[in-house]
């Protein structure tokens, strides 16, 4: 944890045009001037990966003016954040699913094709069909990738009757027809790994929202979450709302229990731990991540392999010079891998790109996160904090941040799943370039 | 390329931007506070959500509100959480920032799901 000391009083000269990238009628006013200028710029920058870190990353950029193609293999984004509330039936993905036109009519080149390479000497990207995109800065944001075979007989195959479901789109859906498929009475078996992993809390709000839609159509239906772990985030609000709102229904088994599932049987949506071994109805099974692989073809991996090192200011790789890597793909310090953190170190990695292109010094970065948690679909808790980067890397504000009290009546957790829908319009809003208000 | 642009972009940020109150966006790390705040509450402070705009609303309300929210006089479900580190000279200045916005004219919500 670090003191704030005088965090918004600047060391160093104005610099009005990262002012621009950062802020706001300015910036929108300044757009077609910006563009008409990069029209003969050399320098590119290329972002793979078009989800909370890199879309956000490629909507600062285009907005200060910066030449920026961005890599994203899939013409449709579908987000992670409310998924949980597709699976548990009181949203469609219509909802969760984002194009790029926005981003496009903003000046960001989208180009759906998937990356496939990285030649970090000539500085390109190689795309599927050798394709080859030229770059000054390459922006990594991949996200995560499945540890397969990690636990024994979890591999891709696998994850067709035992879906992880952490990645939407249709995983999200096959989770969601076999909770629709179970009979009344079936058991539903979550397997939450040990950290890190992307969205520490969503494990626990799965089983929330799991367990909403079984109380209303199976009531006699039971979850149990076997997991990796012996504490979780936000824990003591999660355990008191499943006591409230779902007595009965939901069996935690910590590691210190033998909850640490280590083989599966997909053909009977098996899972097997010291605990004893669990046949499943509706099987979820949460495998180890690391980060997507991109990030270990371009060789900036190289946190024991899985996760990428930055520098906490630029996110540039501590491996590879010119290569940033941002979001759930990177160790970010105190900053958890979730969607509002790739967002916040988008921007804060679009203002260090605009500086090192026109070869100024970066400025001090500050990050946010906010995390909120549905409970029911009229229950919301959330978790918060501020960071800065220093020697130690990105550390917490001292006194910043903490969780939703216990003690808070209805009103307030009505008022945080009313928040929550906001947080997410906003920040998608934001991401994908939906119209300016 | 951004020395290129430089010098007549400031000419057009000056024209748009040094309004009263304006002044206080100088530093960088405001602005990218601005932006971590704008997560929430919508791009450029307008939001197309549940959760309040700041865009355009007075700082002398604005920062009252942080004040509030900090010391606990008002209640609020996160913004007092949020706000904690943040000290008074960070919280006018944020507000006067706000301010400076101008506020939605036109409602036109493509999509604010979910």
């Amino acid at each position: 944890m670090k003191n704030l000391r005088s965090l918004f009083s600047s060391r160093l000269p104005r610099r009005r045009f990262l002012q621009n990238l950062l802020g706001g009628v300015g910036a929108a006013t300044a757009l077609p001037y910006l563009q008409g200028c990069s029209e003969g710029s050399k320098e590119r920058v290329v972002i793979v990966g078009g989800g909370f870190g890199g879309a956000t990353c490629a909507a600062f950029l285009a907005r200060a003016g910066v030449h920026v193609t961005l890599v994203e293999q899939s013409r449709k984004f579908v987000t992670c954040p409310f998924s949980n509330s597709v699976i548990a039936g009181f949203m469609d993905m219509a909802a969760i699913t984002h194009g790029y036109d926005g981003l496009r009519k903003r000046g960001v080149w989208v180009v759906n094709y998937a990356a496939t390479g990285v030649d970090t000497g000539s500085r390109q990207v190689v795309l599927s069909g050798g394709l080859r995109l030229p770059y000054d800065r390459l922006v990594l944001s991949p996200g995560i990738a499945m540890k397969w075979n990690a636990v024994e007989g979890y591999d891709r195959a696998a994850s067709q009757t035992m879906p992880h479901a952490w990645k939407a789109g249709e995983q999200t859906l096959l989770l969601r027809n076999q909770l629709e498929a179970m009979e009344d009475g079936g058991i539903v078996v979550i397997s939450a790994p040990a950290a890190p992993y992307r969205c520490p809390p969503a494990p626990y709000e799965r089983a929330c929202l799991m367990a909403h839609y079984l109380k209303h159509h199976k009531p006699r239906s039971k979850i149990i979450i076997l997991d990796a772990k012996d504490s979780f985030t936000k824990q003591d609000l999660f355990t008191q709302g499943w006591e409230k709102l779902y007595p009965g229904m939901i069996d935690w088994v910590p590691a210190s229990q033998g909850g640490t599932v280590t083989r599966v049987d997909p053909a009977t949506r098996t899972f097997y731990c010291e605990a004893g071994a669990f046949k499943a109805d509706a099987a979820n099974m949460i495998p180890p991540q690391r980060a997507g692989e991109i990030a270990r073809i371009a060789g900036v991996a190289n946190d024991d392999k899985e996760w990428c090192l930055v520098d906490p200011k630029t996110f540039e790789s501590t491996a590879v010079p010119g290569i940033h890597v941002l979001g759930d793909a990177c160790y970010a310090g105190a900053m958890p891998k979730s969607g509002f953190a790739a967002n916040s170190q988008g921007k804060a990695c679009a203002a260090a790109l605009v500086s090192l292109l026109a070869e100024r010094e970066v400025a001090e970065p500050v990050f946010l996160n906010t995390c909120y948690s549905l409970l029911a679909p009229d229950y919301g808790i959330s978790i918060n904090a501020a960071y800065l980067a220093d020697d130690q890397g990105i550390v917490s504000l001292l006194g910043s941040g903490g969780t939703s009290p216990l003690d808070a009546p209805s009103s307030v957790r009505r008022d945080e799943a009313k928040y929550a829908e906001g947080w997410y319009a906003s920040m998608t809003g934001e991401m994908f370039g939906y119209p300016r208000l | 390329m951004m020395k290129r642009c430089a010098i007549p972009l400031l000419a057009l940020l000056s024209a748009v931007l040094l309004r009263p109150g304006a002044a206080v966006a100088e530093s960088p790390p405001l602005a990218l506070m601005a932006a971590n705040c704008n997560g929430c509450h919508g791009e450029n402070g307008r939001s197309p959500g549940s959760i309040p705009s700041l865009a355009g609303r007075p700082a002398s309300e604005l920062a009252g509100l942080l004040r509030e929210f900090k010391s606990g006089a008002r209640p609020s479900t996160i913004m007092g959480r949020i706000i904690t580190p943040f000290g008074g000279d960070e919280i006018r200045r944020l507000a006067d920032y706000f301010a400076a916005l101008p506020k939605a004219t036109v409602i036109a919500i493509e999509k604010a799901g979910p």
